[in-house]
């Protein structure tokens, strides 16, 4: 038999639970621009109904259902779509990165251009023609020897140019590692929260919205694989880190991600065990000498900075101590290898050992992928083109200066005076042939006096006796040098022919990341459209529940009503 | 599809601003004028542009080296031309000297006058242009660095008797007029006025001097031998004219294959690299039409939801 006063009872949890939809809805359109907002809906159920089975049922029909109730408030999201986006997001943040850095070294090359390294080529050639004219014209020869300078000048600038494009990706290198640390942090402390929140046995939305966002900005820098666990948390791995590497985020503990650069100069990743001494608050300053063997060691962790230094166990690797942020010198370093990172006081004696595993930082995705591609691969690329390039010229214009014709072993190159021409192109500052076009330089003594431009061929005698003074067919064998096929290791071609290959592949290369940038915004953006279509707030649906919640509000309490007039007429009217 | 506020309101501003970015491409392609401003805008057609612009630069310095020659060459024959002209005149001279009613003063005036032509030619063979000895071969300056020299022909007395010597070499100078292709603009002083190789002395001078000591002594007898080297000397300088004259056909004929082929690769290189004025005014014509259009679309965002009517 029902309690008399059942029916209120449904009615109240029938205005309960509307309530309940309506708070929903206004939570929803409250968030309707929040970025990474995932829309909520208040689950609604029938409540338990009423007989339970049992031997003390009561007599009649059942069951007769209690009303409703919220069983849980949902968010509607899409997993798979999460992890679609994000991959496409890694693979958006590579290609930008790429883009950008090929935009910088396109701007370095200046081509086609009227002020650009082919033109100033062209005219090194021409001097030479004109020389091989004019060899007697000192104007003509002053104009061989600035031509020649501009041209090293230019090969200088272009190597310093790249250099720097360099030094910019390992500062924004140093800037991602940091973003990452600090991302992997803050998914660390929610991981800790959104546990609390479901032992509790609620579903803790607005978090896992802040943790999906955190989420989704930390796979534009590298491509990581997300697996929830069974207690709510997430474990972050990179997505092409080695087998058994240890992950980046695992429940509330997290590890670190260092940039280092290698003995090679290439960019290396590393990521690093977390210790309980790294997530102290460790204080910053020198280390004290004496306490450890090494005295002039600086701090070697930082606390919320990327700087991380390491060493290798007793002696210090690498030259580069505080090359950059983030950017840390690494050793021969490999799996598992032991390093030492040194910590300010109290500092144990030995130093304290961590493991690190080190990354392929080529096959990582996200920007921290488009970095070191561009760095190493690309720019690197681009100056070892130009080293070679410069050498190639020096080495050829070196040759036919100071060893005449090629054909002719008595004959060498002669000066105005009579004298053995010396090298064309020096190495900056010093009497070497160059070996970079970082340090390619016209031979000083040649500017200072032009008379030393070996323009003709002969034999040179003690005491030298000049040359005829209209004898330019040296002047003409290296502006012939111009069409003659130069050895580049893995193709032979012209010394032009080489630069306007470099700067076609630089087009190519920058093209297509241009495009690529394009394609994956737009693959992108209709991921998250798609995402947006299934969990972002429609205002007009919102409306629409709100009415809906408001009118079965309405509705629950007119049943109190009635059954407040039933009751009224129990109580008051059946009186005897 | 479940379509939402925000989701349209991101697709707008996504439209507006690749609008936007296509619009700022057409101007910057109708401002510079150029289709290709970076190596990315189009890499073959880079590739094409570079090796073009390489060409052409090329091609002017072979053009100028022609240039250059033809006048070494239209100096050389001129000169060569006034040479054939002053023994022209010392063949008359011997053929009226041999004439054996003259009186010892007619002869001493004829000997004086070959005197001038002798010193008139030594002026001719040491023609400059531009500075430079053109018979010198490659001794093309009198003076260089430290060391005084001599003009190519001087001349001087060795010993009882005058003599012209040669300063100069039998060097001809080398300039490239096409990738691989060399010519000598110059001919030698050697080659033109037969100079010895030992005792650098020049045997058309020589003969001059023949025929001037044969007048002052009255030796008719020796003229008849100064008359056969003459002519010989004359076809010698008449051949090497033809030889100067065919070399400056060539390049002249060179010169305008040259400037043929300039105009052809110019018209390519423009083709390639610059705006085609219409075509880039109707592009930016568009794309500021559809931008205009996505901005348009962008201010109809705000339409009215449901809240609207809802009361």
């Amino acid at each position: 038999m029902n309690s008399t006063f059942f029916g209120i009872n449904i009615g109240l949890r029938g205005l309960q639970a509307q309530q309940k939809g309506l708070e929903v809805s206004s939570h929803n359109i409250a968030n309707a621009n929040s970025p990474g907002y995932t829309r909520q809906r208040a689950v609604m159920q029938a409540s338990t109904p009423f007989p339970v089975p049992a031997l003390n049922r009561p007599v009649g029909p059942g069951q007769l259902g209690t009303g409703v109730e919220v069983a849980m408030i949902d968010r509607i999201r899409d997993a798979f779509l999460d992890g679609q986006i994000r991959s496409e997001t890694a693979s958006l943040g590579r290609w930008e990165e790429l883009s950008k850095a090929l935009e910088q070294a396109e701007i370095v090359f200046m081509e086609p251009g009227e002020t650009g390294l082919a033109t100033l080529l062209d005219q090194f050639w021409n001097s030479w023609q004109e020389l091989s004219k004019y060899p007697e014209s000192a104007p003509v020869r002053t104009t061989v020897v600035e031509t020649a300078n501009a041209l090293a000048e230019a090969l200088r600038h272009t190597h310093t140019q790249l250099t720097q494009i360099q030094d910019d990706i390992d500062t924004s290198m140093g800037i991602l590692v940091d973003q990452v640390n600090t991302l992997a942090d803050q998914i660390a402390k929610l991981n800790k929260q959104i546990v609390a929140v479901k032992l509790a046995g609620d579903q803790p939305n607005d978090l896992l919205d802040q943790r999906d966002r955190l989420l989704d900005e930390l796979s534009g820098v590298v491509n990581i694989q997300v697996k929830e666990q069974e207690d709510g948390s997430v474990t972050v791995t990179l997505a092409n880190a080695p087998e058994g590497t240890i992950p980046l985020l695992e429940g509330t503990q997290h590890n670190i991600l260092a940039a280092a650069e290698d003995e090679n100069g290439e960019a290396a990743l590393v990521i690093l065990e977390n210790n309980q001494l790294l997530v102290q608050d460790r204080p910053i300053g020198e280390v004290g000498s004496g306490l450890l063997p090494q005295t002039d060691y600086k701090i070697a962790y930082i606390p919320g900075s990327p700087e991380i230094r390491l060493y290798e166990k007793g002696s210090f690797v690498g030259a580069s101590v505080g090359y950059g942020p983030g950017m840390v010198p690494v050793g021969n370093s490999g799996e598992g290898k032991t390093i030492e990172i040194n910590v300010a006081s109290p500092l144990p004696a030995e130093g304290i050992e961590f493991t690190f595993t080190l990354l392929d930082g080529v096959s990582l995705g996200g920007k921290l992928q488009g970095l070191f591609l561009a760095r190493d691969t690309l720019v690197q690329g681009y100056i070892n083109d130009l080293n070679k390039l410069a050498n190639a010229l020096a080495g050829k214009v070196n040759t036919i200066h100071q060893g005449g014709e090629i054909t002719d072993e008595d004959k060498k190159g002669l000066d105005l005076y009579g004298n053995q021409g010396e090298l064309f192109f020096v190495k900056d500052g010093t009497s070497d042939p160059p070996t970079s076009a970082g340090e390619i330089a016209v031979n000083p003594a040649l500017i200072s006096d032009v008379n030393m431009i070996a323009a003709a061929s002969g034999t040179p005698y003690d005491p030298p006796v000049p040359p005829p003074p209209g004898d330019g067919t040296n002047a003409l064998a290296i502006a012939q040098l111009r069409q003659q096929s130069v050895d580049f290791g893995e193709s032979s071609q012209t010394i032009d022919d080489f630069y306007r290959n470099l700067v076609a592949r630089l087009g190519v290369s920058a093209n297509e990341a241009n495009r690529m940038v394009e394609n994956q915004g737009v693959l992108v953006d209709q991921l998250t459209n798609r995402k947006e279509s299934l969990s972002g707030v429609s205002l007009d649906e919102e409306m629409a529940n709100l009415v809906q919640f408001q009118r079965a509000y309405e509705a629950a309490a007119r049943v109190i009503t009635t059954m407040d007039s039933l009751l009224d007429t129990l109580i008051n009217r059946m009186a005897v | 599809m479940r379509v939402t506020q925000s989701m349209i309101s991101r697709t707008v501003v996504n439209n507006i601003n690749r609008n936007l970015e296509r619009l700022s491409r057409a101007q910057e392609q109708m401002s510079s004028g150029k289709v290709v401003s970076r190596p990315s805008d189009d890499p073959i057609a880079l590739a094409r542009i570079m090796i073009l612009k390489s060409t052409l630069s090329q091609d002017e310095q072979y053009t100028k080296n022609m240039e250059d020659a033809i006048g070494w060459l239209d100096t050389s024959e001129s000169a060569l031309n006034s040479a054939t002209a002053a023994l022209q005149r010392a063949r008359e001279l011997t053929i009226y000297g041999a004439n054996g009613s003259l009186s010892e003063t007619d002869r001493q005036a004829l000997a004086k006058e070959v005197d001038e032509l002798i010193d008139e030619l030594v002026a001719i063979a040491n023609t400059s242009y531009g500075g430079q000895y053109i018979f010198g071969g490659q001794e093309t300056l009198a003076k260089i660095v430290g060391v005084e020299s001599k003009p190519p022909f001087e001349r001087t007395s060795s010993g009882a008797s005058e003599v012209v010597k040669y300063y100069g070499d039998n060097n001809g100078l080398k300039w490239e007029i096409s990738p691989g292709v060399t010519i000598a603009p110059n001919a030698t002083g050697t080659a033109v006025f037969k100079v010895d190789d030992t005792s650098k002395e020049s045997q058309l001078f020589a003969t001059l001097l023949k025929l001037k000591t044969a007048l002052e002594d009255g030796n008719p007898s020796d003229l008849q031998a100064v008359l056969t080297e003459l002519d010989a000397h004359l076809d010698n300088i008449l051949n090497w004219r033809a030889s100067l004259g065919a070399r400056s056909n060539r390049l002249n004929m060179g010169k305008n294959r040259a400037a043929e082929a300039n105009i052809k690769q110019t018209g390519l290189l423009s083709r390639l690299e610059d705006v085609d004025l219409a075509k880039a005014s109707m592009d930016y014509a568009i794309a500021s039409y559809v931008y205009q259009a996505s901005l348009n679309t962008g201010a109809k965002v705000l339409q009215p939801s449901l809240v609207d009517y809802l009361r």
